[in-house]
C-alpha cells in the first residue's frame, strides 16, 4: 500500500498505481480497475504485481523504475526526502527538537493517551487525528491538558491551521483575521478554501473532534480555543463550524460567547437553524450549513466583502433551476436515484440534511444523520445513497479515500451499471495531505460511468463539488477544467452540488424554496 | 492554571508521531519539524509481565 502510494505521487502523469501481492482478491481488484485480465491472471499467488496507468510513456517507465528500485530496497521506499528523521521514539524527538511546541499525532488510538499524558506534563499542545481514543481516554487527556493550559486538538481532527500553517489536511488559504474552531474536519476545510476564494484570510482554524461537543466531554477543548482566539489581536471575527452539539453544550458555547466574547462571531452548527442573536446587535449570526457560513463571515467582515461571496459561492436559484434541467431532460424515465460518493465526513452530512430535507423519508447513508436510514450493507446502495467512503468499513488495511482514490473508482463504475441511477453526486477536496490529483485519478472512470449509461440506452448525470483553493498543488481551477472536460457538472460548495443532484433526479420538482433560504443563502434579516 | 508552550504567535516547531504524509505538508510549508519512525511497543505475554512483576 505505501509503495503504491509513493509510487502515484512520483509524477502527476501517473493516474493508477498498485504494487500488490498476486491474491485472487487483488487481481479481482485489478480487473475491475480495467487492467487486461489475462495478464493479470498468469499471475501466481507468490508475485507482486506492478500495475501502473500513466498519461505518458515517460511517467509510465519512471513509476515501473521507482517500483522496482522500493521493491529491491525496502528503506527507499521512505527515501526520496533526505531531511526525513530516523528518529524511533517520542524521547529522542524531543531532544532533537527540545522547543517543539506542537505534536501530532496519528497512530492507533490505544497508545495515543500514553503519549499525550506525557505532551501534557511538558506543556506541549498536541493535533491527535487519530480515531479510536475511548471517551474516557479523551475525557482524562482533556481534564489534564486544560489544567496545564494546553490545548489538544482532536482525537478525530484531520484538519488545522495554526499561525497560517496547514496542521493535517489542510488547504494553502491565505492568512487573515478570521479564526475558526471547527468539530468538523472536511467541513473546516470548505469555509477556509471558499473564504479564500472571496479574498478573505484564515489565520487559526483549530479542529477540536467530533466528540469534543458531546455532553461527556462538554466542549472543554471549544471553550478553549474561543478563548484562545478571542486574545489573538489579528482576529476579529470568529468562527466555530460543526455537526450540532449536544443542546447543553451549544447552549453552554451560545451564553459564554454572548456573555464574555467581544469579537463578531459565525455559529455553523449543520443542520440547525439561521438566526441573527438580536441581544448582541448583530455581534452573533447562526447559520445552519458551509455554504451560508462563507456568507455570514463575508457579512460580518463587510458589504463589499458579502457581495463578493454572494458572487463567488451562490447560484441563484433559477440558475441552478436552468442548469439542472439541462442534465435531466437527458435522463430516460426509470432513472430516479441519487448516488453520493463521498471522502469528506462532513460532506456527507450536509448532503444528508439538505437531500433529507427534500426527500423525506427517501435518504439512506452508513453514516446516517437523524431522519436518514441505514444502508443495509456499505458495499451496496439502494434507493437515493449517501455514501462516507471515509467510514472504518472502507478504511481497515487501507488509505483514507482522500488520498487512495480506488475504491470510489470502482464504485463509481458500479453505480453507473444500475438502470435506477439517475445521478452521481461526488466531492473532490484538493489540499495537503490529499492525492495529488484526486480528479485527474477519477476522470477515466467518470468518462467511463457515463459511456456504460449510454450504451444502456441512458444517460448519467455527474455532480461534483472541487473543495480547494487557487494555492493548493493539486491546482483548483484545473481540476474543475477536467471534470467540466468529460461532462460533469461542478457546483462552487456542497449544499449546491446537493440541492442540484436532487433537482436532476426529481426533474425539479422538488421544493427548494426552503433551503435556499435555510441553507444557500443569509435570509433577509441579515 | 498552568501555562502551556507559547502556540500562537511564534514559530510552529512540530513533532510528527505516524502518518508521513503529514511531515511531507509541513516540509512543503517551511514549517520546522521532526518525524519519528514510531513503532508500537511490543506487548509482553501476561504470564511473563506476571513473573517479572514478581521478581522486580
Amino acid at each position: 500500500m505505501k509503495i503504491s502510494d509513493k509510487v502515484r505521487r512520483i509524477s502527476r502523469g501517473i493516474t493508477e498505481a498498485s504494487v500488490i501481492m498476486a491474491t485472487p482478491t487483488n487481481k479481482g481488484i485489478l480487473i475491475r480497475l480495467g487492467f487486461p485480465p489475462t495478464l493479470i491472471e498468469e499471475a501466481k499467488e507468490t508475485d507482486i504485481i506492478i500495475a501502473v496507468r500513466a498519461q505518458d510513456q515517460d511517467s509510465l517507465n519512471l513509476a515501473i523504475q521507482k517500483a522496482n528500485e522500493m521493491l529491491e530496497s525496502p528503506e527507499k521506499i521512505s527515501s526520496g526526502d533526505e531531511k526525513k528523521s530516523k528518529l524511533t521514539d517520542l524521547d529522542s524527538a524531543l531532544n532533537a527538537m527540545p522547543d517543539a511546541n506542537l505534536v501530532l499525532i496519528s497512530i492507533p488510538g490505544e497508545h495515543v493517551k500514553d503519549i499525550s499524558l506525557k505532551l501534557i506534563d511538558r506543556g506541549i499542545h498536541q493535533q491527535i487525528f487519530s480515531d479510536h481514543v475511548s471517551i474516557e481516554d479523551e475525557l482524562e487527556i482533556k481534564e489534564r491538558a486544560v489544567k496545564n493550559g494546553v490545548l489538544i486538538l482532536g482525537p478525530g481532527a484531520g484538519t488545522s491551521i495554526i499561525n497560517g500553517k496547514g496542521i493535517g489536511f489542510s488547504n494553502a488559504v491565505k492568512e487573515g483575521p478570521v479564526g475558526i474552531v471547527a468539530a468538523a474536519g472536511t467541513g473546516l476545510q470548505e469555509v477556509i478554501t471558499l473564504l479564500d476564494q472571496c479574498g478573505i484570510g484564515v489565520k487559526h482554524g483549530l479542529g477540536v473532534g467530533g466528540s469534543d461537543t458531546k455532553e461527556k466531554i462538554g466542549g472543554l477543548m471549544m471553550l478553549e480555543c474561543i478563548k484562545l482566539l478571542e486574545k489573538d489581536p489579528d482576529i476579529s471575527v470568529i468562527g466555530i463550524v460543526s455537526k450540532p452539539p449536544s443542546p447543553s453544550i451549544q447552549e453552554k458555547i451560545i451564553k459564554h460567547i454572548s456573555q464574555q466574547g467581544k469579537k463578531k462571531y459565525v455559529l455553523a452548527f449543520i443542520g440547525g437553524r439561521q438566526m441573527q442573536d438580536n441581544r448582541t446587535g448583530g455581534r452573533i449570526i447562526q447559520v445552519g450549513s458551509l455554504a451560508s457560513a462563507v456568507l455570514a463571515f463575508a457579512k460580518q467582515a463587510g458589504n463589499d466583502q458579502f457581495l463578493k461571496a454572494t458572487a463567488k459561492t451562490s447560484v441563484s436559484q433559477e440558475d441552478l433551476m436552468r442548469a439542472m434541467e439541462k442534465e435531466w431532460t437527458k435522463l430516460s424515465d426509470g432513472q430516479k436515484y441519487i448516488r453520493a460518493l463521498y471522502t469528506g465526513g462532513t460532506f456527507t452530512y450536509e448532503a444528508q440534511v439538505i437531500l433529507s430535507e427534500i426527500l423525506p423519508g427517501l435518504i439512506y447513508s452508513n453514516a446516517p444523520i437523524l431522519n436518514v436510514k441505514e444502508m443495509a450493507s456499505s458495499l451496496t446502495s439502494e434507493a437515493n445513497s449517501v455514501v462516507d467512503l471515509g467510514e472504518e468499513e472502507f478504511t481497515q488495511g487501507r488509505a483514507h479515500p482522500m488520498i487512495d482514490p480506488t475504491i470510489r473508482k470502482l464504485r463509481i463504475i458500479e453505480e453507473a451499471k444500475d438502470p435506477e441511477v439517475a445521478v452521481l453526486l461526488m466531492d473532490f477536496v484538493l489540499g495537503y495531505g490529499s492525492h495529488p490529483d484526486p480528479v485527474g485519478a477519477a476522470l477515466r472512470e467518470i468518462r467511463e460511468a457515463k459511456d456504460l449509461a449510454e450504451r444502456g440506452g441512458r444517460y448519467l448525470s455527474v455532480i461534483s463539488h472541487v473543495c480547494g483553493a487557487t494555492g493548493d498543488t493539486q491546482g483548483y481551477e484545473s481540476s474543475i477544467s477536467k471534470l467540466q472536460s468529460v461532462g460533469a457538472v461542478v457546483l462552487p460548495t456542497n449544499a449546491i452540488a446537493a440541492t442540484g443532484a436532487a433537482l436532476v433526479a426529481l426533474r425539479g420538482k422538488g421544493n427548494i424554496e426552503k433551503i435556499y433560504s435555510q441553507y444557500l443563502t443569509l435570509g433577509g434579516e441579515f | 492554571m498552568a501555562e502551556g508552550k507559547k502556540l500562537f504567535n511564534v514559530e510552529l516547531k512540530v513533532i510528527n508521531v505516524g502518518l508521513d504524509i503529514f511531515y511531507d505538508a509541513l516540509q512543503m510549508q517551511n514549517v520546522k519539524a521532526v518525524d519519528i519512525n514510531w513503532r508500537p511497543t511490543p506487548k509482553l505475554e501476561k504470564e511473563i509481565e506476571d513473573i517479572l512483576d514478581k521478581l522486580l
